[in-house]
């Protein structure tokens, strides 16, 4: 029965709206509440294209966390039939967003707007990766610096072995433990491969 | 003791966890309709079986209970009986209207020749009505004063109870 | 009788937990042998214990008794035997009842593997474990017991969620993902023992990679599966909707991910101890917040699981949790001193940096965005949503950055590099990058980000493989040995970084495919009578006709369409409708038909009896498959990469054996 009225709801789409003067009702509110039309009338595939687009941006009130895109429930596939009917009258996205918006509240937007505190959202992250960012930078410039005075002998360089032969073999069978190499020598200076 | 670490721990997790405690006891799929003190959404449709079509324009002057409902919903049913019996005794004072949403004529008319029917049922094809109110499911009652704001807007079955408490608030918005 | 007798086994496990917690703090403070002893013991009872609770609820639910509560709120006569068994994961109580069984095998487990192991931060490792025993242990005895007596037991009960119902994959998707979770309570335990002892020694570093990335195998298997379920069962045509508790599994997985990353830096170099703990207390308590997030009905998600009272336990219990982590962080992290300086700005180790700097804002970004409509509630009082196109438009690029640095990286040098090493790092894999970038185009590619993302992903592929293979490349050039031999003696002496690699490539080919797939997507709505045909991607498909069965619970309608190319049919494909008597809305099955380069994807919207016709939605969706394979990939890596090479397993006992030279610590590992 459902699928029935969903078909019925399709014909009448394709012959047009069921009467005139509901017709005439509804375009009124709709300037009312979202002004005229703000871009040019879509057709063909473009108009098929951009109402999964702009549907992609609303979410469907009845399902969980779905689009009306996506979503298969009776309430989206209404939602993206109007919004369908609205880009080929030639509203704009963000007026047919605007007016869900009016009738179910803010929470219809899949993307939220960027104003007040929802700037948070899209703040954080930037200031998370620059000053992340910045951090690295800084501790690798710091610890180059001690690097300097190499002739104070306290740190030996990667390849170098302390000066005790007991400490030296030591380390050679941990570099030769921890990497696989063969008596604790670096391939790297006997073969191209690295680390 | 890392202070710097202490801070910065404490300022990531302590907001966290006021805001998942603030989460608690609110019903994460129930939002409050935005429209409720705006002018309702104007619309004319087409009663069941045809006729003249009926715009809410038409009935500004008598504060209106607006009805969204369907047949093949349980709910509506049990509201179904106490609508028709509210709207024979405040018929006068208040007008009832009821959109069909998502359904067949010959259902809708089967169903009211069965449990009766005493105000017009308009049908709502496409679901624009239902939209333009932000319906989510039926029954959703709207409760519009005469001036055409909305005063109210009840999901759910209605009660008698709740019925009066409602159509009390639309006297007094009067 | 099964009731009381599962009460039972359940409240000693409660005196176990509790009595292994206390036994491995004192053991680790006053290094007494006895404690340590049963603290171990203690740890095995505990998995017993849990093991037979969890076999005794399997029981109840085979034998459909429905004297128990859980047995009785999901069990049902008319189910089969298969259905009634898994059903011991498809609701609450029953999950957490499972999941304390995953706990207790994890912790056995690491008990077990570490027996002889003199690290003096394992005491304290098992007693954090069986501390966090011991809330579940309480989760399960008080607020979510399932083995409730019911009086008098009712006749049949309702059966588990008809979605659970109709996939296989979701009998092994939540055992995959719980283990995913609930097996970082091992490297957790692990880091806050590292944390307790003051030392992060190679003993420790060891057992916490390896359980880390036996973790982090699981948890990727666990969401891997979850989006094939999603896939394969819910019709909308994809596989991630950055759902609240997709994200809450995704979390957990980033920062293991960056942690698995720095631990090589704490065992090479010495450096980041402090920085790797946090990571990996973090994955922790990201693992406990998103089961928070699954059960605590806070949440608007296709997934939780229906409103519970169990979340404000819960919620103490991740407060608890998280202060406890942050102020042994803050107490003890000054112990955890480096042995090294980072120097040099564009050696591997930078690019190790940048991959957990990238790793953790989209860590913070993801959560940011779960939690964001909770803070505006609370703040402004109004509900709004952040869907997909805010998590696409901060991912992207992030992932695109990772995907490009899993290239660069591993083609830069340990230490430092000079200028004319990062130019060859930097040229090394373009051969690579602008072949799939051409690829991308010939096959009608035009999106900007995709064909980013495919440069990245070559260039990347081509200096894993380069990487992974030049140990053996080089013996065969150098030795003339046969190249298949060359390849298994490299394997046989270090199998982890060939296994590194391996995952790698895994990793690389999701992202690749992921790219691919949501960009190349195609779509098409349609009314079909029959013999009718549409067309989506490169293919047609053509609507035969509809056959009906019924079954017990439902009637299952099946929709006929036969695929072809060109005019030639060389499939047919049945995407169903399930009428479920109980429910108004039918549920739909989607047909998936698997190309290597791509699914035809078709679902049926609607179904009318009279006029015959039907509503269907058709997806061409490029390279989905690819994702499950490249999972598959990755998990192979893992593996490997945790299996023990001779070389090192050889030299692992020898050094047992001679109690090695004293500059056996990690730290000093690094030159």
């Amino acid at each position: 029965m459902r699928i029935a009225a969903a078909l019925l709801a399709l014909l009448s789409l394709a012959a047009g709206p069921a009467g005139a003067a509901e017709e005439e009702t509804l375009n009124q509110f709709l300037v009312q509440q979202v002004g005229a039309p703000a871009g040019r009338p879509l057709a063909g595939a473009e108009l098929e294209k951009r109402t999964s687009e702009v549907a992609s941006l609303v979410r469907c009130p009845v399902c969980q966390g779905s689009s009306i895109d996506e979503s298969p429930s009776t309430m989206a596939q209404n939602m993206k039939r109007q919004t369908h009917e609205l880009l080929a009258k030639g509203y704009g996205e963000e007026q047919i967003i605007r007016y869900f918006e009016l009738a179910y509240g803010e929470f219809i937007r899949e993307k939220p707007k960027s104003d007040g505190i929802n700037l948070m959202l899209w703040a954080l992250p930037v200031l998370v990766v620059l000053g992340g960012g910045l951090g690295i930078a800084l501790s690798l410039r710091s610890g180059k610096r001690p690097e300097a005075p190499a002739s104070a002998g306290k740190a030996p360089g990667r390849d170098e072995l302390p000066e005790s032969p007991e400490l030296a073999k030591a380390v050679l069978k941990v570099r030769e433990l921890a990497y696989g190499w063969p008596g604790g020598v670096s391939p790297k200076t006997s073969s191209p491969e690295r680390s | 003791m890392n202070k710097t670490v202490l801070a910065i721990g404490l300022g990531i997790t302590v907001p966290l966890i006021v805001i998942l405690a603030l989460g608690f006891g609110k019903d994460p799929n129930r939002i409050d309709s935005p429209l409720v003190g705006r002018e309702a959404p104007p619309f004319e449709l087409t009663p069941v079986g045809g006729g003249s079509p009926i715009a809410l324009a038409s009935l500004k002057g008598k504060p209106v209970v607006l009805n969204f409902w369907a047949t093949w919903c349980v709910p509506c049913q049990t509201e179904h009986g106490m609508l028709q019996q509210a709207a024979k005794s405040m018929g006068n004072h208040i007008q009832f209207v009821g959109v069909v949403y998502d359904d067949e004529d010959a259902r809708i008319q089967d169903f009211l020749r069965r449990h009766g029917s005493g105000y017009p049922a308009l049908v709502d094809k496409g679901g624009k009505a239902a939209i333009a109110y932000g319906v989510y499911g039926v029954p959703e009652t709207f409760f519009i004063d005469p001036r055409g704001k909305i005063v109210a807007k009840y999901e759910g079955p209605l009660s008698a109870e709740i019925l009066t408490g409602y159509v009390q608030q639309l006297m007094e918005a009067k | 009788m099964i009731s009381t007798l599962g009460k039972a086994l359940i409240l000693a496990s409660v005196v176990a937990a509790t009595a292994g917690a206390f036994g491995g703090i004192a053991a680790g403070r006053s290094g007494s042998a006895s404690a340590r002893r049963w603290t171990w013991r203690l740890a095995y009872l505990f998995a017993f214990l849990m093991l037979a609770a969890n076999a005794l609820m399997e029981y109840a639910l085979i034998a459909k008794d429905f004297s128990i509560s859980y047995a009785a709120q999901v069990g049902s006569r008319g189910v089969p035997g298969w259905v009634a068994a898994v059903s011991l994961w498809s609701s609450l109580d029953g999950s957490i009842l499972f999941w304390g069984a995953i706990l207790g095998l994890f912790i056995a487990l690491v008990a077990w593997f570490n027996r002889d192991n003199p690290a003096p931060s394992l005491p304290y490792a098992i007693g954090t474990m069986m501390a966090v025993g011991v809330f579940f242990a309480f989760l399960i005895a008080g607020p979510a017991d399932p083995f409730k007596p019911v009086f008098p037991a009712p006749p049949d009960g309702p059966g588990p969620n008809p979605l659970l119902q109709n996939h296989l994959l979701m009998v092994i998707h939540p055992p995959m993902l719980y283990a995913g979770y609930v097996g970082m309570v091992a490297p957790f335990g692990l880091a806050v023992g590292g944390l307790l002892a003051g030392s992060l020694g190679r003993d420790l570093l060891k057992p916490l990679r390896t359980w880390l990335l036996v973790t982090w195998g699981f948890l990727t298997v666990g969401i891997v599966l979850g989006g094939w379920w999603a896939y394969e069962v819910l019709g909308w045509g994809g596989y991630w909707a950055w759902d609240p508790v997709e994200n809450a599994s995704l979390l957990p997985w980033l920062t293991a991910t960056a942690a698995l990353h720095s631990l090589l830096l704490v065992e090479r170099r010495g450096i980041l101890k402090g920085w790797t703990l946090t990571l990996i207390l973090a994955t922790f308590l990201l693992t406990i917040l998103g089961t928070f997030m699954t059960r605590s009905g806070v949440f608007n998600s296709v997934h939780s699981f229906s409103q519970s009272d169990i979340g404000p336990t819960f919620l103490t219990f991740l407060a608890m949790a998280l202060l406890f982590s942050i102020g042994l962080l803050s107490a003890r992290i000054g112990v955890m001193k480096a042995d090294a300086d980072l120097h040099g700005g564009s050696s591997r180790e930078s690019a190790f940096l940048v991959n957990n700097l990238l790793l953790v804002t989209l860590t913070l970004t993801v959560l940011l965005g779960t939690v964001f409509p909770l803070v505006v509630e609370a703040v402004r009082g109004t509900r709004i949503s952040v869907g997909e196109p805010y998590f696409n438009r901060m991912a992207v690029p992030l992932g695109v950055a990772l995907t490009f640095l899993m290239g660069i990286g591993p083609a830069l040098p340990w230490g430092t590099a000079g200028l004319r090493e990062l130019g060859r790092a930097a040229i090394s894999g373009i051969p690579g990058a602008l072949v799939f970038a051409a690829v991308g185009l010939v096959n009608g590619s035009r999106n900007a980000w995709l064909l980013v993302a495919l440069a990245a992903g070559g260039f990347a592929v081509q200096v894993t493989l380069q990487q992974a293979l030049a140990p053996a490349f080089a013996r065969w050039r150098a030795g003339g040995e046969n190249p298949f031999k060359a390849l298994a003696s490299q394997l046989s002496q270090g199998s982890r970084r060939m296994g590194s690699y391996v995952i790698h490539l895994g990793v690389l080919i999701i992202l690749v495919a992921v790219a691919a797939s949501s960009t190349l997507r195609q779509s098409s709505e349609k009314t079909l009578r029959q013999g009718e045909s549409g067309t989506v991607g490169p293919y047609q498909f053509t609507f035969l006709g509809t056959s009906a069965v019924d079954e017990v619970n439902r009637r299952v309608e099946m929709v006929r369409f036969a695929l072809s190319k060109d005019g030639v049919v060389f499939a047919e494909a049945n995407p169903k409708m399930n009428h479920y008597f109980a429910m108004r809305e039918p549920v739909g099955t989607p047909e998936v038909y698997s190309l290597p380069s791509g699914d035809i994807y078709l679902s049926v919207m609607s179904v009318d009896q009279e006029s015959g016709v039907v509503g269907l939605r058709a997806f061409w969706n490029p390279m989905v498959s690819w994702i499950w394979g490249g999972a598959g990939i990755a998990v192979l890596g893992a593996m490997l990469a945790l299996w023990p090479s001779r070389r090192r397993s050889a030299a692992l006992a020898a050094e047992a054996k001679s109690a090695a030279a004293p500059a056996i610590a990690a730290g000093e590992a690094a030159p």
